[in-house]
């Protein structure tokens, strides 16, 4: 009897002991740096498991939020940003020879955190990297058509088509690596202790846990009027933890166990008054995203193939102010949109704002529908949507509305891997409601991205295949004009392959005395761009 | 014995090939790849399949599955993940500590709390003790864990704040995932205990150390429990396996880095490799805790250590005879 008692007693004891060795490395760590001043940090909240800190890894949650912060690109830019406007990072100046070809000037001073030079060989380095990890937009990669190193600091970029905004995009958005650093390294070293370009390092890497990020004191960029402002350095420690549930980022958020985390539409009304302002003692910052549009299926055996009057029939039946409440988007904080695209996007013409865009119409929607040949009743349609709180309302009162004139309509939700799957599938679906990014800002981009012709085996991301529509895009993307794009717009409009339902809002929420959460160029608030009060402190207990 | 033991421990490895290639089957039919989502959707079919074919994702189903189990074999190698480029065998065991820590005290908190809770209704049967014991036990077992853990949540992370809500930077932020993912199972082993030793308490060897006047206390713990014990091993072995393969959901409510959030980011990314390797561990550790299991089985009672020494004995004597 002894005996057992004595093994559960050291079963006990053993398990205590396990337990208590477990401490954390951000835990540990102390508020006060080497000099005895209070050391600026933050946690902050990564949605996903999958960090990768290597400079070529594919896209996750924090990555998006932290990959500028530690790798330099060539420029730095802000949402929209043009070519004048980039703020110049590993990359001097740049200046265009002619439509398609730009000199790059590099600073001649750059290092990595390890002590590795960077100069021209080792950008041609990285972006010939990128090209081949598979984890790059192959949209990036085909725009670019070659780089040289045309000196030990300067290069030659030329990109593959003169579609505006192209160049920004090219310059912005590769990471730039030490070669002598990335082959000499493994792949551990790689994921988890880059050596970085960029202001800020991994401190320490827990798979799928803590990852804490610190300024680079050695910063090469010492000149302060030459900082990118993504390149500032105003916190020292950034501590990211892994809370993979919307309710649990709430309540990590209530508990002041983070002090910013990204927040589902589904919970933002509790960091919300009524009146879509923030509440005490919180900031809120809503991140414009991209148009939620309603793409119908134009292949060969789709019902609305050459039936235009049912496609608007359906644009007039639907109440886009109503979807985008139950989208979880407020009035206030949100807007419907009048065209494929949004008023956050370059390119976009206020005007339309004043114009009709298939505003809500039962009636007419009921006689076009009769007009498209249908009784009511008699048509069932399938919309596919992400596995979404928000976009799975939205396309219930989609459905709604579509009861109303006589549509049925079947909601079915997939998650990315099934939606990315299925979207190139014409049988799939007969609706689609899908938010297509634009990768540079401006309008044109998200166009290209769902109607070029060159990226689909069929048509368009629709299966539409409209030749006009094609010369209409590659006008309105080459020439960049009020008129061209007028006519892109328009005849879209009319023809209604697809209509924009209303912007969906990324929400962030933070502690009160974060004061603003700044945007790089891809929409992505990155710690570096914070602003805090001066006297900030984190409210996570050490 | 030790001859059963490595016979066992043989047998293991068809199972761990069959599991292998099964799962592997099913992730190869599932729709979805890992390409797609890397690249996003303004990647074009045509830029997706070409990645896809030099990640060699487009050779035929034969040549994938030689490919795997050959690195599995002969190199041991589970692969690296699709998405971090990080080796599967690595990341298993980079998280295996966090899963450890919640099975291990999920488990010793079951068996403190499930089994004497069994033994005390089994004693007490039919009176109100043991009912009340049977009710919160039954109840224990309908409710979801997920459920139990957000209710934790909400009483001592929002409300009392005595333990964090998320994360494991320490002992604190084990307790309330072992206390969620124990209910369960603490009701299972209770029933189980109090259905074995009803049993065995009213069995003639027990009636009889009675009459000779041995303290009830010793009739029970030193006489009842030892024959009741088989059952309820198995269920702590069956729970303490699972567990070990990962809480999924408790490791998700809870945010803790282990087996079971990796296997799930995994199935939700496609990242085949970090399925198949999941899965392998998974089926790798129930079969090697079954074989410990058993092993147990022949401490606790001496006729099963008898059976495992004669089939050992059988065998040896076949093989002469073959000769």
């Amino acid at each position: 009897m002894k005996k057992r008692l004595m093994a559960i007693l050291l079963t006990v004891a053993l398990m205590c002991s396990m337990l208590a060795g477990c401490g954390s490395d951000a835990g540990d760590e102390g508020k006060v740096g080497e000099d005895g001043e209070k050391l600026k940090e933050i946690t902050l909240v990564n949605t996903t498991q999958d960090y990768d800190g290597s400079p070529f890894a594919g896209v996750s949650w924090l990555r998006l939020l932290t990959r500028w912060m530690t790798h330099g690109t060539l420029f730095g830019a802000f949402p929209g940003a043009t070519l004048d406007e980039l703020q110049p990072r590993i990359a001097k100046s740049i200046t265009m020879v002619d439509e398609v070809t730009a000199e790059i000037e590099l600073f001649d001073y750059v290092t990595d955190s390890a002590g590795n030079k960077i100069d021209a060989h080792d950008v041609v380095f990285s972006y010939e990297t990128a090209a081949t990890s598979g984890n790059f937009s192959p949209k990036l990669l085909g725009s670019i058509a070659s780089i040289e190193a045309t000196g030990d600091y300067t290069l030659r970029l030329t990109a593959a088509n003169k579609s505006k905004g192209t160049m920004e995009l090219i310059v912005t958005n590769i990471p730039i690596t030490s070669q002598e650093w990335y082959e000499g390294a493994d792949e551990s070293e790689r994921t988890m202790n880059p050596a970085v370009t960029g202001p800020y390092k991994i401190r320490s890497f827990t798979s799928g846990g803590t990852i804490v990020f610190e300024k680079v004191e050695n910063f090469w960029q010492t000149d302060e009027s030459m900082k990118a402002d993504i390149d500032k350095q105003p916190l020292d420690v950034i501590n990211a933890v892994v809370i993979t549930e919307g309710s649990q980022r709430v309540i990590a958020l209530e508990n002041q166990e983070v002090d910013v985390s990204f927040v589902d539409t589904s919970d933002i009304h509790r960091f919300l008054n009524d009146d879509g302002t923030a509440a005490d003692g919180w900031m809120v910052k809503a991140i414009q995203d991209m148009p939620q549009l309603l793409f119908f299926n134009g292949s060969e055996n789709s019902v609305f193939k050459d039936n235009e009057e049912l496609r608007q029939a359906i644009a007039y039946a639907i109440d886009s102010q109503a979807v985008r409440l139950g989208g979880g988007v407020p009035d206030g904080i949100g807007e419907n949109v009048r065209t494929v695209g949004n008023s956050t996007l370059g390119g976009y013409n206020t005007q339309w704002d004043e114009e009709d865009y298939y505003d809500y119409d039962p009636e007419k929607a009921k006689e076009l529908l009769a007009k498209a040949g249908y009784e009511p009743g008699e048509l069932t349609l399938k919309v596919m949507t992400l596995t979404n709180s928000g976009i799975t309302s939205a396309a219930a009162v989609v459905q709604s509305n579509l009861s109303d004139v006589g549509i049925n309509m079947e909601i079915n939700s997939y998650d990315q891997a099934l939606f990315n799957t299925y979207m190139y599938d014409s049988t799939q679906w007969d609706m689609m409601i899908y938010a297509v990014p634009s990768q540079n800002g401006l309008i044109t981009d998200l166009w290209l991205n769902a109607f070029d012709a060159r990226s689909f085996e069929q048509g368009t991301m629709n299966f539409v295949e409209d030749e006009h529509l094609q010369e209409l895009l590659v006008a309105a993307s080459e020439e960049f004009t009020e008129e061209s794009i007028d006519a892109f717009h328009y005849y879209l409009k009319d023809q209604a392959y697809v209509i924009g339902l209303y912007n969906s809002v990324q929400y962030y929420a933070a502690q009160d005395g974060v004061e603003e959460m700044g945007l790089d160029g891809m929409q992505a608030a990155v710690p570096t761009l914070y602003k805090l009060a001066d006297d900030y402190e984190t409210v996570v207990s050490q | 014995m030790i001859k059963y033991i490595l016979k066992r421990i043989v047998l293991i490895i068809p199972i761990l090939l069959a599991v292998g290639i099964m799962i592997f089957t099913l992730m190869y039919f599932v729709p979805g790849d890992p390409v797609s989502i890397a690249l996003g959707n303004s990647a074009t079919q045509e830029e997706i399949e070409a990645i896809k074919t030099s990640k060699g994702l487009n050779d035929p189903y034969m040549v994938q599955l030689g490919r795997y189990l050959g690195n599995l074999v002969f190199h041991l190698d589970m692969g690296t993940s699709y998405k971090t480029n990080m080796p599967v065998s690595m990341e298993l065991l980079s998280r295996f500590p966090n899963t450890m820590k919640i099975a291990l005290s999920s488990i010793v908190l079951t068996m403190l709390i499930g089994i004497p809770i069994g033994i005390r209704a089994a004693i007490k049967a039919n009176t109100f003790e043991d009912r009340l014991s049977m009710f919160v036990s039954l109840l224990g077992t309908a409710l979801p864990n997920f459920w139990m853990a957000l209710l934790l949540i909400l009483l001592f992370s929002v409300t009392l704040k005595w333990f964090p809500s998320n994360g494991d930077k320490s002992w604190k932020y084990f307790v309330l995932p072992a206390i969620s993912n124990s209910i369960g199972s603490i009701a299972m082993i209770a029933r189980q205990t109090r259905a074995s030793m009803l049993e065995v308490i009213r069995s003639d060897y027990v009636v009889t150390a009675r009459a000779k006047g041995v303290p009830e206390r010793k009739v029970i713990l030193g006489h009842a429990l030892p024959n009741a014990l088989i059952p309820i091993i198995t269920v702590c072995g069956g729970s303490f396996g699972m567990l070990l393969g990962g809480a999924i959901i408790t490791e998700s409510v809870f945010s803790i880095s282990g087996i079971g959030t990796y296997l799930l980011t995994g199935i939700n990314s496609r990242d085949y490799n970090v399925v198949q390797g999941s899965v392998l561990y998974i089926a790798a550790t129930f079969a090697v805790l079954m074989l410990i299991i058993d092993v147990l089985y022949a401490y606790v009672d001496p006729r099963i250590k008898a059976q495992y020494v004669q089939s050992g004995r059988k065998g040896k004597e076949n093989g002469k005879k073959d000769k």
